[in-house]
């Protein structure tokens, strides 16, 4: 049994960009293949849960299909009058938004799917049947989360989504990445910290195909297929000063702000900082970079 | 000494003081068979709640940078069985946790590693990041070892020689493990605690056997914790409380700290890294953004430079300590409902937690989960 939470894209922007980047059947062709990919999953075994959740401006509207509390008795393997209609509802609803700075908000829908998963696993544990430790073990690796992004920046957010990350690997789940655009390096991080795959889809119709070989199959199975290659992660950190990515900074001791260049007093906390002991060293940086330049020569 | 049937019932004038001062009649009571585990694990539930319940302080100076010393002691009463299988393989086990926990919470604290066996403290492991070499010199230390007496004073000592010269910035820490019920010390232990009062290093203990004055002293003074163990899962839950960081207040000095953000890349000439000079040769590394130098894991100190090497994400992971999630408010169910995070039907007579912001429903599974792991509500709109 496993249980796959799919988080899709549900920004008007988004979509609307990718009706101008590859035509109009670009939007019909992703949610084909989402549909196409859902039913599959669904299909494989009865005991395979499905949740589709969509990040858009407003956080009450989530949930486009659950397989659990959709059916009464009888098991539905069709999700797509689930999707259109739901990925309706939330652009619909995002194009009623008046406030033009709200943008989507991945992070508590990562976290409802989590929450998900994590009754799943404890559900998974409470039945008699599957009683054998080893299996049970298993079982629950194989629920993971499935993120189609379709825009390469998330601006805020940062930090829960890096905690929600980090708890996802703890508990076992996987988390994959989709991107329709490049992917954020946000994203990024998120699959090499879970464990999970992160593509990249330059055209919609290939997104199918990338879901069915890549994300169809549990975990376990994926060194069977043939990987993705694997990029380099990038792992710099924004500053709180300018919002600029830097591979070198100074961070404050006491909140962990960080600042792209030395400054006396910190901005988010209003600690005040001594000035950094080698002085001497400090005058060149007017000539910015002049300590960069000189350390490289030990190389 | 004739003691009547009364008298014997009650026990000795004596006895009675002793069980008050430390209140084990009120806490521990023994059910119909004589056991008292129901009432241990009442005393380690409640624990547990009362750390849920209560708001956690936010936006007070937590010493997220953290130079932690564990003292293990070795001593030969470290072979007592009091704990399953022993005192010692226990608190291997339970301490091996608790460093994965700790680096999962701290993510660019240092923490070493002394024992202290035959009255002689020794440091088996330096400042360091690592996990791996925790755990590895921790695992290495078997019970034949153990003999001879723990000495607090060599340990305090050791401890204190190491951390009284690092920056002041970071929060100074000794956690001991204390299994021996004496200390042989080659002189005045107040004097020490005296000097590791002065340099504003924090001492917890946690005794396996029994409460010694000297270590509550110890704890008191140095604005630590002082604990006893009762069975090993109420172990687990007191060296957990040390994993979180503690609250410093304005005694500590503020930095700022130089950092560098290595990627993770593939690189072309596969060269051994600077962590293991003769280890294994990967093909993927990070890259001191100054000086060059290569490592196979962060976080690390750059052995060139001097620059520390973090990841960003390890970063932001510290942050939620200063933006913790507000408890929720207990209602009644309503069966008709179901739970917002995980779609289920409130169970009939269960309660339902309510969150104060975005009214939205939650079951006590996932409040749990929200609480402990997401530090976030699904139903709220984020914004920083």
């Amino acid at each position: 049994m496993a249980s796959v939470v799919v988080i899709i894209e549900g920004s008007v922007c988004a979509w609307g960009e990718m009706n101008e980047a590859h035509g109009d059947e670009a939007i019909p062709e992703i949610i084909r293949s989402l549909v196409a990919f859902t039913n599959a999953h669904l299909s494989m075994s009865a005991a395979n849960g499905l949740l589709i959740l969509g990040y858009g401006v407003d956080t009450s509207k989530q949930v486009i299909f659950d397989s659990r509390s959709s059916v009464k008795g009888n098991v539905v393997f069709d999700t797509s009058r689930a999707v259109i209609q739901g990925i309706r509802e939330i652009l619909e609803h995002g194009l009623n938004v008046e406030d033009s700075t709200a943008h989507s908000s991945l992070a508590p829908a990562l976290a409802h799917g989590l929450c998900y998963l994590n009754t799943c696993t404890t559900l998974s544990e409470a039945l008699p049947t599957n009683s054998i430790a080893t299996t049970e073990t298993k079982a629950s690796k194989d629920n993971r989360v499935l993120i189609v992004s379709m825009r390469d920046e998330i601006v805020t957010e940062h930090s829960q989504l890096m905690n929600l990350f980090f708890t996802a690997n703890k508990y076992g789940y996987c988390v994959d990445v989709v991107a329709l655009d490049n992917p954020s390096p946000l994203l990024q991080q998120a699959a090499d910290i879970t464990g999970g795959l992160c593509l990249r889809v330059s055209k919609p119709d290939e997104l199918l195909k990338a879901l069915m070989t890549h994300i169809l199959c549990p975990t376990s199975l994926r060194t069977s297929f043939s990987s993705p290659p694997e990029g380099t992660v990038d792992y710099r950190a924004a500053c709180i000063c300018h919002n600029r990515l830097v591979n070198q900074a100074w961070i404050c001791s006491v909140c962990l702000a960080i600042m792209c260049q030395f400054m006396p007093i910190c901005k988010v906390c209003k600690a005040v900082f001594p000035l950094p002991p080698q002085k001497p060293k400090k005058r060149p940086s007017t000539a910015a970079g002049g300590l960069a330049k000189k350390k490289p020569m030990l190389k | 000494m004739a003691l009547n049937g009364e008298e014997e019932e009650k026990g000795y004038t004596w006895e009675a003081d002793y069980a008050e001062g430390l209140n084990i009649r009120g806490v521990l009571e023994e059910d119909e068979k004589g056991s008292i585990e129901k009432s241990i694990q009442k005393v380690i539930e409640e624990a547990r709640r009362k750390a849920h319940d209560t708001d956690r302080p936010s936006k007070c100076r937590l010493g997220i940078m953290r130079y932690l010393y564990i003292v293990v002691d070795c001593s030969r009463f470290m072979q007592d069985k009091s704990l399953m299988p022993s005192r010692l393989a226990a608190t291997i086990k339970i301490v091996t946790q608790f460093l994965d926990k700790f680096f999962e919470l701290n993510p660019i604290a240092q923490v070493g590693l002394i024992v202290c066996k035959d009255r002689k403290a020794e440091r088996i492991v330096p400042l360091t990041g690592n996990v791996r070499q925790l755990v590895t010199a921790l695992t290495s230390i078997n019970e034949l070892q153990c003999m001879g007496d723990f000495s607090l004073q060599n340990a305090l000592r050791l401890a204190l020689t190491n951390l009284k010269d690092l920056p002041k910035h970071f929060s100074r820490e000794v956690l001991v493990i204390m299994s021996s019920l004496t200390s042989v010390d080659p002189g005045n232990i107040f004097s020490t605690i005296e000097n590791v009062q002065a340099s504003a290093v924090r001492c917890s203990v946690i005794g396996l056997a029994a409460e010694l004055f000297v270590c509550s002293q110890l704890a008191k003074l140095t604005k630590g914790k002082y604990s006893v163990v009762l069975d090993s899962s109420h172990f687990e839950l007191e060296i957990n409380s040390h994993a979180t960081p503690p609250s410093t207040g304005k005694t500590l000095q503020c930095n700022a700290v130089e950092v560098g953000f290595p990627k993770h890349e593939s690189v072309e000439r596969e060269i051994s890294c600077l962590c293991h000079s003769s280890g294994p040769i990967s093909k993927r590394g990070y890259e001191c953004p100054r000086c060059g130098g290569r490592y196979c894991s962060i976080p690390v100190e750059c052995r060139v430079c001097r620059l520390t090497l973090v990841a960003a994400p390890q970063l932001a992971r510290a942050f939620r300590h200063l933006l913790p999630l507000p408890p929720f408010r207990r209602i009644d169910a309503n069966t008709e409902a179901s739970c917002f995070a995980c779609h289920r039907k409130f169970a009939a007579s269960s309660s339902a937690f309510e969150c104060k912001q975005c009214a939205e429903r939650f079951c006590i599974d996932c409040d749990i989960f929200l609480h402990e792991s997401l530090y976030i509500c699904p139903g709220c709109k984020t914004d920083l």
